[in-house]
């Protein structure tokens, strides 16, 4: 016969065999590197929207000559802040409720949009999970909406202007 | 059979194990293809299946910090843009809500 030692070798079964389970293996761990991976950005996220939001709420400056001008510059430190907080690699998008254009002003605040990809090699979901995270902190009252309140209710008992000063009593009638 | 067995191509076992391997992967890959685009696979982890709902269930959570299984319309919450009160975090047992602000818009004269 031509059956010799050197066909009847299986040496290389076993090399075989450890690379398809270790492949296997390999992207289960990969996956579940993936996954709480995942779990972090999505905590961080949440954390970044929250101190973004913060921001959103308390950002002012006697400069702005429109409680809407107020609000547009109250967003961009927001979004400064937000991208600080943020590991690199992560890509959200921050968007603003903004207060004169909500129905329910309890939904004013911040709210971040995302994607998490939730695999490894083939193994888990193909498309993206995309996630939203929401901080809604409000926003206090501009010093310009505050100034105006003032003035109007100074008028209105006056009868005069703003421009000098005036001095409210309560005679206590 | 003398001569054919004395022929060095038929005469020796050299290759069978890879000719079993080579059958047994085509029948494997055969079966593996048929479960992967069978009816129920795709509905396990189509649109509405098994998998997708367990990626709305993660979304709706991560958004409202609730369970998804107590909601009856994911699909709705996940959609919700803030035009009305029904905010799952928001509201509780139907229209009331842990929450609290004016009832009106501040006057503005």
């Amino acid at each position: 016969m031509f059956i010799t030692q050197k066909n009847i070798k299986q040496s290389g079964q076993s090399t075989i065999e450890f690379i398809f389970s270790f492949s296997m293996i390999l992207g289960f761990v990969f996956l579940f590197i993936r996954i709480a991976n995942s779990y972090a950005n999505g905590f961080m996220v949440h954390f970044a929207t929250y101190m973004a939001s913060r921001t959103y709420l308390v950002v002012d400056n006697e400069r702005y000559n429109s409680p809407e001008e107020g609000d547009a510059r109250a967003f961009n430190y927001a979004q400064i802040v937000f991208k600080k907080y943020l590991y690199p690699g992560i890509e959200a998008d921050l968007r603003e409720n903004n207060p004169s254009q909500l129905r329910l002003p309890v939904f004013t605040g911040v709210y971040a949009d995302f994607g998490q990809s939730l695999s490894a090699g083939m193994m888990g979901l193909k498309e993206k999970v995309e996630l939203r995270s929401e901080a809604f902190l409000g926003r206090e009252p501009t010093r310009l909406e505050v100034y105006t309140q003032v003035c109007k209710a100074i008028r209105s008992i006056t009868r005069g202007g703003c421009s000098v000063h005036s001095t409210l009593d309560d005679n206590g009638g | 059979m003398d001569e054919l067995q004395s022929n060095k191509l038929l005469g020796n076992h050299r290759g069978q194990g890879v000719m079993e391997y080579i059958l047994l992967l085509a029948v494997i890959t055969t079966v593996a293809m048929s479960v992967f685009k069978s009816r129920a696979f795709k509905n396990f982890i189509g649109d509405k299946g098994f998998v997708s709902k367990m990626r709305d269930g993660m979304r709706y959570s991560y958004r409202y910090g609730r369970d998804s299984s107590t909601v009856q319309d994911v699909d709705k919450a996940l959609e919700f843009n803030y035009q009305n009160n029904q905010h799952d975090t928001y509201l509780m047992n139907g229209n009331t809500s842990r929450f609290f602000s004016g009832l009106s818009k501040y006057p503005e004269n």
